[in-house]
């Protein structure tokens, strides 16, 4: 028998974090230990230097969006800078072009049995989406009555999202989502999944 | 029905106040910058019109007095006033109903406390102005209000109704478990969910199993190795509740309420209370004794079960609680911010400021949160 081998995540939200914990669960024999973050970009790129010394004893997996920068790699470049080092080996840093809403968006397939409408209605390229999440709230308005209300909320309320986003979303992520069917729409998930996959090898 | 504005003059902490409110309304605020003393105008309408043992004297006096209830700040008006908005929706251009109730101590003799107003209006109808010429001729009349006598209040029962229907909670744990040793002095209303048992008792029993079982379902969810929620009168006919926990013997794990977890037992009463089929429920600090992961779900589950009931419930409740306010989907209309100053505590709804910040994607607890941070508090370590 192989003794359990351990991941801490860091992510940015509840459902970072469950896309997070379901990605390891598809392509790597870790078992998810710590789970950080939660507070948003800015928490995790404050707290890197933690991370970094976490990842020399244990593996960690960094998950982050995008969001406005330019491109992945001006992002990588410009957190790596704030640390005075460089990442140790088992230190994996994904990002989700541009959220992570995006990742759940390129399966077709499940998000669209999810929403209850037909697939063509979503978008083909969702990393080339400018505001992934702004395009997701965007489709449920097609969807039936309670779908709708826990995603996008009450009519006229001063809210970004509805009341049960997170809990729609991150069930959807834990059961109806295939990574695999994803990956092949999005560049940025296929690379995260890869590159997740190598660490295990790499440590196991 | 909802109580859509309430306007408040020499109440407690507020000199003036005006506050609108939402269908649920989170009451933010430092320490003691009277958030349970806002709460308490509400529980003070329904005193007003208890059907039993109610009305304006007795609400004063269980108060402490007018001294207690009015405003320190206030200076030489001595007037308590109460004006409240009522509608069916939130929406609605112009109240369906609006109540208007003013007081203050006579000034001379035994210093009774007497109506200055009294008025309702029903679609912009004045049904009634107090003081009227009989109130005049026999000021005696002006120590009750018409909402408190059935025989004056059958035109506006609905208000009536409302605000006998008003329950507060906040369920002490420790009452409850130790009720029997701490002996029978039940304060009216049950604030402290000291006789929450025996309301579980008067429920009809299928209206309390049908609650009992949503109940178990969220306990279920909530708390490690629950199974089951029973409840079960004992040999003396003493109600109680009993929970059946995973245990490696059948039967062992069964424990009465006086052995549930603090937190377990604020759980129950608070699903409870959503789940009654009353007008407006007033929670204090519902995220006490909770871990963190279950008071984040506080607002999408207090969604849920109104969804789910024939009754829409009003929710005021006050919070520090910063998981509670992680939920982006709660809506930044129903935040009433306290602020406390010499003059008494000011309240306010978001600015444009803390709007665009929700509006873009942050949460009340990034963004209201620090706001009713004391200023000092830093210091307070350095004791």
């Amino acid at each position: 028998m192989t003794a359990t081998r351990f991941i801490n995540i860091a992510t940015e939200d509840r459902l970072s974090e469950a896309v997070a914990e379901r990605l390891v669960a598809c392509y790597t024999g870790f078992a998810v230990d710590l789970k950080m973050g939660l507070q948003g970009n800015g928490h995790l790129r404050k707290n890197l230097k933690s991370y970094f010394e976490i990842a020399d004893r244990t593996p960690l997996l960094l998950m982050t969006d995008l969001d406005d920068t330019p491109c992945v790699v001006k992002k990588l470049e410009n957190w790596k800078k704030s640390v005075n080092r460089s990442p140790p080996p088992n230190f994996l840093f994904c990002i989700a072009v541009r959220e992570v809403e995006a990742w759940l968006l390129a399966d077709h397939k499940g998000f669209a049995g999810l929403l209850e409408l037909e697939a063509r209605h979503l978008p083909d390229n969702p990393d080339a989406l400018p505001d992934p999440k702004k395009a997701l709230l965007k489709l449920a308005e097609k969807a039936p009555k309670a779908m709708r209300r826990d995603l996008i909320g009450v009519k006229n309320a001063l809210a970004s999202q509805g009341l049960g986003y997170n809990t729609r979303l991150g069930a959807f992520v834990k059961t109806g989502w295939n990574p695999d069917r994803a990956a092949k729409r999005s560049a940025s998930l296929k690379r995260a999944c890869e590159r997740l996959g190598l660490l295990y090898q790499a440590v196991a | 029905m909802y109580i859509t504005k309430i306007h408040l003059k020499n109440w407690k902490n507020f000199r003036q106040a005006e506050i609108p409110l939402q269908e649920y309304t989170y009451l933010l605020g430092a320490n003691a910058s009277g958030k349970s003393n806002l709460l308490d105008v509400f529980r003070f309408l329904h005193d007003i019109t208890m059907p039993q043992g109610g009305g304006l004297q007795k609400a004063i006096a269980d108060r402490g007095g007018i001294t207690k209830l009015r405003c320190l700040h206030a200076r030489r008006d001595p007037e308590v006033r109460i004006e409240v908005d009522l509608a069916d929706s939130f929406e609605a251009e112009r109240p369906e109903w609006q109540y208007k109730l003013a007081f203050k101590p006579e000034g001379k003799g035994a210093q009774r406390i007497l109506i200055v107003e009294e008025t309702v209006i029903h679609h912009g109808k004045k049904l009634f102005e107090r003081p009227t010429k009989e109130d005049r001729a026999d000021p005696l009349r002006l120590t009750q209000t018409y909402l408190e006598q059935i025989q004056t209040n059958a035109d506006f029962r609905a208000i009536a109704a409302f605000f006998s229907g008003i329950t507060y909670l906040h369920l002490v744990p420790q009452l409850l478990k130790y009720s029997d040793r701490i002996g029978g002095n039940f304060l009216e209303g049950d604030p402290f969910g000291q006789a929450f048992l025996k309301s579980l008792a008067r429920t009809t029993e299928k209206t309390r199993d049908s609650r009992l079982k949503k109940i178990e379902t969220a306990l279920a969810l909530a708390v490690p190795q629950f199974e089951a929620l029973q409840f079960e009168p004992d040999a003396m006919g003493h109600p109680h509740l009993q929970a059946r926990y995973k245990h490696y013997r059948p039967n062992a794990g069964l424990q009465r309420e006086d052995q549930f977890s603090d937190g377990t037992l604020r759980l129950i009463g608070m699903l409870w209370s959503l789940l009654e089929s009353n007008t407006m429920l007033l929670l204090e600090e519902p995220e006490l004794s909770l871990h963190a992961a279950i008071v984040a779900c506080i607002p999408e589950m207090m969604q849920r079960v109104r969804l789910k009931s024939k009754h829409r419930r009003q929710v005021v409740l006050t919070t520090h609680s910063a998981a509670l306010l992680e939920n982006k989907g709660i809506d930044g209309r129903g935040v009433i911010v306290l602020e406390p100053g010499t003059d008494g505590t000011t309240t306010r709804q978001l600015t444009h400021n803390e709007v665009s910040a929700v509006k873009s994607g942050l949460s009340l607890a990034e963004v209201v949160l620090p706001k009713t941070r004391p200023e000092k508090v830093a210091q307070l370590a350095f004791l």
